[in-house]
C-alpha cells in the first residue's frame, strides 16, 4: 500500500487534491518504450491487444501534453502508423491487435482511432484498402442487427459500438433516411438490437437479456449515439438515474450494484451521462478526490483502486474521468477571489504567467462519442446525437456543439 | 470437427462427440485460472453449438431412417443433457465468483437456445438457492428476470407478477438496504401498468381493461403498503435509500394528489439528508412530482 499524501510543493499552500501531471506523462512514455521487449511481462499479457493499448496511451497523452510532443512520441517509436499498417489482416480486411493477428473489429476501432490522433486518416495505405475494411466491418453485422467481433462470431453490444464509430471514422456511415446509396451497414437494424439489450432495470447488456453494466451501457448509448437514434432509450430518468447509483461512499463509480469501485468506471459512466444531458447526477467533486487516490505518486500511473498496481487503460480512463468531471480544466476562486485550480499540478508548469506569477496548463478536452481530443472530432466532422442537458453550467456544453440534440 | 466417416452412421457422431466432450473438458483446465477470458467461454459455446447441430441431425435421422439397432448399440447423447452438464460447469464456476458476467451470459445462451420447460423452472430454483445465499447478488436477481420470463419479452401474467412481488417483498425485508430486489419489484409493476396502458379500447377489451386496471391497481396497493410498512419501521433507525426511492416510484404509478405530494416530500429528504451524493437527481425529481401535483389541482 502506498498512502497518498498532500504535501505540496508549490509555492502557495493549497487544498486541492494533486495531479501527478509529469509521473503519468513519464509513466506512459516509459510504458511505450519497454512494452515490447521480450522481457516485459506486461508487454507479453497484454501482446494481443496492443493495438487498444496503444490508443490508450496516445490519447491519455494527448490530454496532457501538446499535440507536438504527441507527434514526437508517435515518431519515436518507429512509426506508430507504421505498426498500425503492420497489423493489417488482408485476409478478413481488418486490424489484428497485434502483427499477425486475425482482424477484430476491436482493433479495427483501434486502429482508425490512432490513424485518427495521428491525423493520417488520408495516408494511402487506408485509402488503398477502404473497401475492404467498409466491407470486414460490414460482413460481421448479423441477421438480427448485431455485430460479431470476428469471422468466429461472438456477438456482444461493444461490437456495434466500434462498427459505428469505425465506419463513422472512415466518413461512410450514412445516417441519412432519405439517401439512395446503399448503405454499408443496416444502421437501423444495428440501433434497434441495441434497443432490444435494454434491461428491466433501465441499463443495457452484453446481449439482450444479460445484466446491466456500465461498460456495456457505454457502449449501447454511444451506439445509439452515433447512429442517432437515442430516440430508442427507454425511460432516460431510470438509466441515468441507475449510473448515478453507482457511485459509492469512496466517490469512486462501480460497474454494477454490489461491486467495487473502480477508475475505469469514470468513464464509461460519465460519457454516457454526459450524451444523455445528465452529467451532473454524479458528484463530480467526489469522484475526482477517489481518482486522484488512485495515482501512483511514484512511478505515475492510475491503478483501478487505491493502493493497487497502475496500467495503462486505467491510466486513460482516470485522466479521461477528470476530464470529463470538468477538473482537469476548471479553476475555482479562492476565498480572496484569487483563481485557483481545481487540482493542483504538480510539476513544471508549460504556461506561467510572469505578471501574477501563477501557473496554468490548458488542457484538451476528450469527446465523450467517440473518446478521442475534441479537436479531432471537430476536424474530422464526426456525427453525433446528444440529449439536452437538464441543468445549466454552460461551458462545459463546449465539448458537445457539432452535435445533433434530440 | 465434423469428420464422421460420411456414411451418416451413428458411430462417426459419436467419436465427434468424444472429441467434444475432451475438448470442453480441455477449455475447462484452462478456463479454470482464466475465469474472464473470453475467448474461451466463446469456444465452449462453439463446441456446443456444433453439438447442438449434430444431435439435431442425429435425431432427424433416426426418425427418418427409424432404426432401432442403432438406439440400442450406441449411447445416447441428449442436447437437453449436454446443456444440464453445462449449466453444472457454470454454476461450479459462479460457486468461485457469483458475479462472473461471461459465466452468466453463457448460462442464457444455453438457457435461451435449448429452450426447455424443465431446465427454466431448474433455473428459477437456482436463482431461489444463489438469492438465499446473498440477497444482493444482482447477477442472479436479473437472472431470475430473464427466467420468469422464459427469455422472452411478453409480460408476466398478474398472477406471477403478484407471485414474484411477494417473494421481492419477502427478501427485501430481510434486507431493505439492498437494491437488488427492489428495482425487481418496481419494474414487475411497470410491466404490469404498461401492460394496462397498452390495450387497444375496442368495447370488449375496454370491459376487460377496466377489469385489468382494478386488479393492477389493488396490485399497486398491496405492495406500496407492504413497502410503505417497511419503510416506517425504519424512521429514526437507520432509513434505507434504496426503499425510499422504490417507494416513490411506487407511489407515483399511483398517479394521486396525495402520493405525488408524499412522493416529492420524500425525495427531497433523499437529496437533503439521506442520500446527499445524489443531490442534483432527487432535486430534479422533487421538482417533477410537484409540477405532477399543479397539474392534477388544475
Amino acid at each position: 500500500h502506498f498512502e497518498m499524501t498532500t504535501t505540496s510543493t508549490n509555492a502557495t499552500p493549497s487544498s486541492s487534491p494533486e495531479f501527478y501531471h509529469s509521473l503519468h506523462v513519464n509513466y506512459i512514455k516509459n510504458l511505450a518504450s519497454k512494452i515490447d521487449s521480450p522481457s516485459s511481462y506486461e508487454g507479453a499479457v497484454t501482446e494481443h491487444l496492443r493495438m487498444s493499448g496503444i490508443y490508450w496511451s496516445l490519447t491519455a497523452l494527448s490530454l496532457l501534453v501538446p499535440s507536438s510532443q504527441v507527434d514526437e512520441l508517435m515518431d519515436l517509436q518507429n512509426s506508430i502508423v507504421d505498426f498500425v499498417f503492420s497489423c493489417y489482416d488482408e485476409e478478413s480486411g481488418g486490424f489484428g491487435g497485434n502483427r499477425n493477428q486475425d482482424g477484430h473489429i476491436l482493433y479495427t476501432l483501434s486502429a482508425l482511432q490512432i490513424l485518427a490522433l495521428a491525423g493520417s486518416l488520408e495516408d494511402a495505405r487506408l485509402v488503398d484498402r477502404r473497401l475492404e475494411i467498409l466491407g470486414f466491418v460490414s460482413s460481421l453485422q448479423q441477421p438480427d442487427g448485431s455485430f460479431a467481433g470476428d469471422a468466429w462470431g461472438e456477438v456482444d453490444t461493444r461490437f456495434t459500438y466500434c462498427a459505428l464509430s469505425s465506419l463513422s471514422l472512415l466518413g461512410a456511415l450514412h445516417v441519412d433516411v432519405d439517401a439512395e446509396s446503399e448503405t454499408i451497414v443496416d444502421v437501423d437494424a444495428a440501433a434497434r438490437y441495441i434497443a432490444s439489450c435494454q434491461n428491466f432495470d433501465g441499463g443495457f447488456g452484453c446481449t439482450p437479456g444479460a445484466e446491466s453494466h456500465a461498460g456495456q451501457i457505454f457502449t449501447c448509448i454511444g451506439a445509439l449515439s452515433i447512429a442517432r437514434r437515442l430516440d430508442l432509450v427507454q425511460d432516460v430518468e431510470l438509466l441515468t438515474w441507475w449510473l448515478s447509483e453507482r457511485q459509492c461512499d469512496s466517490g469512486g463509480l462501480n460497474g454494477r450494484p454490489e461491486k467495487q469501485a473502480d477508475v475505469c468506471y469514470s468513464w464509461w459512466i460519465l460519457s454516457s451521462l454526459c450524451i444523455l444531458g445528465r452529467v451532473e447526477y454524479i458528484k463530480g467533486e467526489k469522484l475526482a478526490d477517489f481518482i486522484v487516490k488512485c495515482q501512483d505518486d511514484e512511478d505515475g500511473g492510475i491503478a483501478d483502486r487505491p493502493g493497487d498496481m497502475a496500467d495503462v487503460f486505467h491510466t486513460f480512463f482516470g485522466i479521461a474521468g477528470l476530464s470529463l468531471i470538468g477538473t482537469l480544466h476548471e479553476t475555482k476562486r479562492d476565498a480572496d477571489g484569487n483563481e485557483m485550480t481545481s487540482l493542483t499540478i504538480v510539476d513544471d508548469c508549460e504556461e506561467k504567467d510572469d505578471s501574477t506569477g501563477t501557473c496554468r496548463r490548458k488542457y484538451r478536452m476528450i469527446d465523450p462519442v467517440y473518446a478521442l481530443p475534441t479537436d479531432v472530432v471537430e476536424r474530422l466532422q464526426l456525427k453525433g446525437q446528444i440529449m439536452e442537458r437538464k441543468t445549466s453550467s454552460v461551458d462545459r456544453d463546449e465539448r458537445l456543439k457539432q452535435y445533433d440534440i434530440l | 470437427n465434423g469428420n464422421d466417416n460420411g456414411n451418416g452412421s451413428g458411430s462417426g457422431i459419436y467419436y465427434d462427440f468424444k472429441r467434444i466432450m475432451e475438448d470442453l473438458e480441455l477449455a475447462s483446465a484452462i478456463g479454470g485460472s482464466n475465469p474472464k477470458n473470453y475467448q474461451i467461454w466463446y469456444h465452449r459455446r462453439s463446441l456446443l453449438e456444433l453439438s447442438f447441430e449434430k444431435l439435431e441431425q442425429q435425431e432427424q435421422q433416426q426418425l427418418e431412417s427409424k432404426s432401432e439397432s442403432e438406439s440400442e448399440s450406441e449411447p445416447k447423447f441428449d442436447g437437453k443433457q449436454l446443456a444440464r452438464n453445462e449449466l453444472k460447469y457454470i454454476a461450479g464456476v459462479l460457486q468461485e465468483d457469483s458475479k462472473n458476467y461471461h459465466a452468466w451470459s453463457h448460462r442464457q445462451w444455453i438457457l435461451k437456445t435449448i429452450n426447455d420447460d424443465e431446465l427454466w423452472s431448474n433455473e428459477m430454483k437456482y436463482t431461489t438457492q444463489l438469492i438465499d445465499e446473498d440477497v444482493r447478488n444482482n447477477s442472479a436477481w436479473n437472472q431470475r428476470w430473464l427466467t420468469t420470463h422464459r427469455g422472452k419479452n411478453k409480460p408476466l401474467s398478474i398472477y406471477d407478477a403478484r407471485s414474484e412481488a411477494d417473494y421481492a417483498i419477502e427478501i427485501t425485508t430481510l434486507d431493505p438496504y439492498n437494491e437488488s430486489p427492489l428495482r425487481y419489484l418496481v419494474a414487475l409493476l411497470r410491466e404490469q401498468q404498461n401492460q394496462n396502458n397498452n390495450h387497444s379500447s375496442s368495447e370488449e377489451q375496454q370491459a376487460e381493461q377496466g377489469g385489468g386496471e382494478t386488479i393492477f391497481l389493488s396490485f399497486l396497493n398491496h405492495v406500496e403498503e407492504k413497502i410503505g410498512g417497511l419503510h416506517e419501521s425504519l424512521i429514526g433507525v437507520y432509513e434505507s435509500s434504496s426503499l425510499m426511492a422504490a417507494y416513490i416510484d411506487l407511489m407515483e404509478m399511483k398517479h394521486d394528489l396525495d402520493s405525488f405530494e408524499k412522493a416529492s416530500v420524500m425525495a427531497n429528504d433523499l437529496g437533503v439528508k439521506f442520500d446527499i451524493v445524489r443531490k442534483k437527481y432527487w432535486l430534479m425529481r422533487e421538482a417533477k412530482l410537484k409540477s405532477k401535483v399543479l397539474e392534477l389541482r388544475g
